[in-house]
C-alpha cells in the first residue's frame, strides 16, 4: 500500500500557515488510493466469504474504520503537517469506496455462491 | 559517484531527476554511460525522454558525440517533431554556432508561436554571446506575451543586475514575490536590491524585507546580516528624529544577538574564537550606541 | 420461496465476460482517447490573454506583499483609464460557430467517437448477445422499488428483487468499476469520463476564456475595488517581539 507523501506545506505566515497546494492534493489523491485499495480488497474478502446483507455493510465499514486508524497512525501526532483536518482522513472517499466494495462484493459472491 | 549502480536504481534516478527537474548532467551522464545505454531496449517508451535528459546532459558536459547519438535517434523516431529541433538548436548553441541555432528556433516559432522554450532559448542564445542589452529587449518582449512566467522574471532580474539597472530589477522581483509570496530567498534578494540603490526610503524597504525573509526562516543568516547593517544604516542616517532611531538600534541590537546566537549554536568551540565576524558586530554596535 | 440455482454455465459465458469486456472497453477507450488527443494548438494572442488575467489574479491576492508604489504601478498598468491594459486591448468574441470551424467540428467528433458510441454500441451488444439471463444475486436484500433497475430484459413479477439480469450487470460495471480505473491507470485517465467533464468545466475557465473582454471586464472590475494593505507592515517589531507604539505607527503611515 502506498504511504503518505512527505511533501507538506511549510512556512508559518503571521495570519495563518500557508498551504502547497500541489501537496495537499497529492497527499488527498494518496489517501484515495489506499481508500480504493482497501475497499476492493475488503469486497473482495466479503464476497469470497459469503457474508449476506447487514453483515457485508458491517464488514465494510469495520474495514474502512480500520483503514482509518492505519492511517491516523501513519500520520502520528504529526498530521498537523499533512492535512487541514484530521477528519479528512476518516471521511475521505468513504462513499466513493462503498461503491467499489459492492461491486467486488457483488461480483465474488455470486462466482462462489450463487452457481 | 555512480559505481555498479543497478539498472532499476539507475532508472529510477534518472526518472526523479527528470521530474523534479533537478540539472546534475554529470551524473546523469555516468549513469547512462556506465549502465543504461547498455540495455536501452529494456526501458520501453521511456527511452525516447531518457534519450532527451541524456542529450540535455551532454551538451552541459560537452559530450557532443553522446549528444549527436541521441538527436540521430530522436529525430529517426518522430521526424519533424519541434522537440527535437530545439534539442539540435541547443546542440548548435553548445558548439557555439549561434546563426545556426538561431535559424532553428526561427523556423520552430514559425510552425508554432506559442513555444515557450524556444523563445526561451533565443534569449539564451544571445546571452551566451554576450548581448545583454538585446538579450533583456527579447526577454521582454517575450514577458508582454507570458507575464506570469516566474523562471523568466528571474532570468531578467539578473540580466538587469548585471547591468546594475537596480530599478528594473527591483520591479521583476516584486513580481517574483508576488507569485512565491512564502519564498524567503526572494524577500532577501529584493532587500538587498534596495539596501544597493541607498537612500532612507530604500533603506526603510530593505529592512522590512529583510525581517520578512528572517520570520520566513529564521535560518537565513544573510538576512539577518542584512538586517542588522540596514538597521544600523538607519541608526545614523535617519532624520526622523529620536524615536525612530531607537526603534532602529533596537533592531539593530536584536539582529546582532540573533547572529552570535546563530554562531554560538552552529559552530565548535575552537572555531569560535577564530570568528572575527562577532567582534566586528559588537564594535559597530558600541560605535552605534555611542554615537 | 426457493432458492434458484443457476446453471454454471451461466458463470462462464456470461457473467464473466461482461465483467472482462467492460473492463477491457474501458481500457481500450483510455488508449484510443491518447492516441485521438490532437495536441491544442491555442494563439499567441489566447496565451497572452490568460496570462495577464492570471497575473491580474496574482495582484489582487498577493499584491500585499509588494510595497505600495509598486501595487499602484501595476493596478494602473492593468486599470488605467486611458492606457490600462483591460481597456486598451480589443479582442473580438470568439464564441466560433462549431458547424464553420473544422478543426473543431473533428474535436467534437473524436469526443463522439470515444465517449458515446462505445457506450451505445457495447450496451446495445451486450444487450442483444445475452439477453434474458439471471447473472448474479446481490448478497443484500433490496425493495421492489429496484426490480426495473437490477433486472432489465427480465420481466418476472415473482422474482426476488435482488437477482441482477446481464444488462443490469454491464451497467453495475460501467458505474463500479470507475475507481478501478483509477486505480489501475493513475489520477487522470480517460477511461473516467466523469472526471474528465469536470476537469474541462474548471480548466476551461482558467485557460482559455471563451470570450476574453467578458473576462477582462470582470477582471477590471474586481481589481478596481482592491486596496493595498501592506502585509510587511510593522514586521521588524512583531520580529522583535516588541508591541508597536502607537505614535509609530502614526509616523510611518503619514510617510
Amino acid at each position: 500500500m502506498a504511504t503518505i507523501a512527505v511533501r507538506t506545506r511549510k512556512s508559518r505566515k503571521s495570519e495563518g500557515i500557508a498551504y502547497s497546494e500541489l501537496s495537499l492534493r497529492q497527499n488527498a489523491s494518496i489517501l484515495e488510493y489506499c481508500r480504493t485499495s482497501m475497499s476492493a480488497l475488503s469486497g473482495a474478502t466479503a464476497g469470497i466469504l459469503g457474508l449476506t446483507s447487514l453483515w457485508g455493510f458491517i464488514f465494510y465499514f469495520i474495514t474502512a474504520l480500520m483503514l482509518s486508524v492505519a492511517l491516523l497512525m501513519k500520520a502520528g501526532t504529526r498530521w498537523n503537517s499533512y492535512f487541514m483536518t484530521r477528519s479528512v482522513l476518516f471521511s475521505n472517499g468513504l462513499l466513493g469506496g462503498l461503491f467499489t466494495y459492492v461491486l467486488f462484493w457483488t461480483f465474488l459472491y455470486g462466482m462462489v455462491h450463487v452457481y | 559517484m555512480a559505481q555498479r549502480v543497478g539498472f532499476d536504481e539507475a532508472r529510477t534516478t534518472m526518472k526523479k531527476y527528470r521530474e523534479d527537474q533537478i540539472r546534475d548532467s554529470d551524473l546523469v551522464l555516468s549513469l547512462w554511460e556506465d549502465v543504461v545505454s547498455d540495455k536501452c531496449n529494456r526501458l520501453g517508451d521511456e527511452l525516447w525522454l531518457v534519450y532527451e535528459q541524456v542529450c540535455t546532459a551532454a551538451l552541459d558536459c560537452r559530450r557532443f558525440d553522446i549528444a549527436e547519438d541521441c538527436i540521430t535517434c530522436l529525430d529517426n523516431k518522430f521526424p519533424r517533431s519541434i522537440r527535437v529541433r530545439r534539442l539540435q538548436g541547443m546542440y548548435h548553441e553548445a558548439r557555439e554556432e549561434f546563426s545556426e541555432a538561431e535559424e532553428e528556433y526561427k523556423s520552430i516559432l514559425e510552425k508554432d508561436e506559442t513555444n515557450m522554450y524556444a523563445r526561451k532559448r533565443q534569449v539564451a542564445t544571445l546571452k551566451a554571446r554576450n548581448k545583454i542589452g538585446e538579450a533583456i529587449q527579447k526577454l521582454n518582449e517575450y514577458l508582454k506575451s507570458f507575464m506570469t512566467d516566474y523562471e523568466a522574471w528571474n532570468e531578467l532580474c539578473d540580466l538587469y543586475l548585471s547591468q546594475h539597472d537596480y530599478g528594473n530589477a527591483a520591479f521583476c522581483l516584486e513580481e517574483l514575490l508576488m507569485s512565491n509570496p512564502h519564498n524567503h530567498l526572494f524577500h532577501q534578494k529584493y532587500a538587498e536590491i534596495r539596501y544597493t540603490q541607498g537612500g532612507n526610503e530604500n533603506m526603510e524597504l530593505a529592512r522590512s524585507y529583510f525581517a520578512q525573509a528572517v520570520k520566513l526562516n529564521p535560518n537565513n543568516l544573510r538576512a539577518l546580516n542584512g538586517l542588522f547593517l540596514s538597521a544600523s544604516t538607519l541608526a545614523v542616517t535617519s532624520s526622523k528624529g529620536g524615536k525612530d532611531k531607537q526603534l532602529n538600534l533596537k533592531y539593530a541590537t536584536w539582529a546582532a544577538e540573533q547572529i552570535q546566537i546563530k554562531y554560538q549554536t552552529q559552530q565548535p568551540e575552537a572555531q569560535l574564537k577564530d570568528t572575527k565576524i562577532r567582534e566586528c558586530l559588537e564594535k559597530h554596535l558600541d560605535s552605534l550606541q555611542s554615537a | 420461496m426457493a432458492e434458484l440455482l443457476l446453471d454454471s454455465n451461466i458463470r462462464v459465458w456470461v457473467f464473466l465476460p461482461i465483467v472482462v469486456i467492460t473492463f477491457l472497453i474501458g481500457i481500450l477507450r483510455h488508449y484510443v482517447t491518447i492516441l485521438l488527443s490532437s495536441e491544442k494548438k491555442s494563439e499567441l494572442r489566447q496565451v497572452s490573454d490568460s496570462h495577464a488575467l492570471i497575473r491580474s489574479r496574482l495582484l489582487r491576492e498577493n499584491g500585499k506583499y509588494i510595497p505600495k508604489h509598486s501595487f499602484l504601478i501595476r493596478k494602473s498598468f492593468f486599470n488605467n483609464e486611458e492606457r490600462g491594459f483591460f481597456k486598451t486591448e480589443q479582442r473580438e468574441s470568439q464564441a466560433k460557430n462549431p458547424m464553420t470551424d473544422p478543426s473543431m467540428m473533428t474535436d467534437m467528433m473524436k469526443g463522439n467517437v470515444t465517449n458515446v458510441l462505445p457506450m451505445i454500441v457495447i450496451g446495445g451488444w451486450i444487450n442483444w448477445a445475452f439477453s434474458g439471463f439471471l447473472t448474479t444475486k446481490v448478497p443484500f436484500p433490496l425493495t421492489f422499488r429496484f426490480k426495473p433497475m437490477l433486472q432489465r430484459g427480465v420481466e418476472l413479477i415473482t422474482l426476488d428483487a435482488s437477482w441482477v439480469s446481464s444488462a443490469s450487470w454491464y451497467f453495475l460495471n460501467v458505474f463500479g468499476l470507475r475507481s478501478m480505473y483509477t486505480l489501475i491507470l493513475g489520477q487522470d485517465n480517460a477511461a473516467d469520463q466523469t472526471r474528465a467533464m469536470q476537469d474541462q468545466m474548471s480548466g476551461s475557465a482558467m485557460m482559455a476564456p471563451p470570450d476574453p473582454m467578458k473576462a477582462f471586464k470582470a477582471e477590471w472590475e474586481a481589481l478596481e475595488v482592491v486596496n493595498h494593505d501592506w502585509m510587511l507592515e510593522g514586521v521588524e517589531e512583531e520580529l522583535t517581539g516588541g508591541v508597536m507604539h502607537p505614535e509609530t505607527i502614526y509616523l510611518r503611515t503619514k510617510n
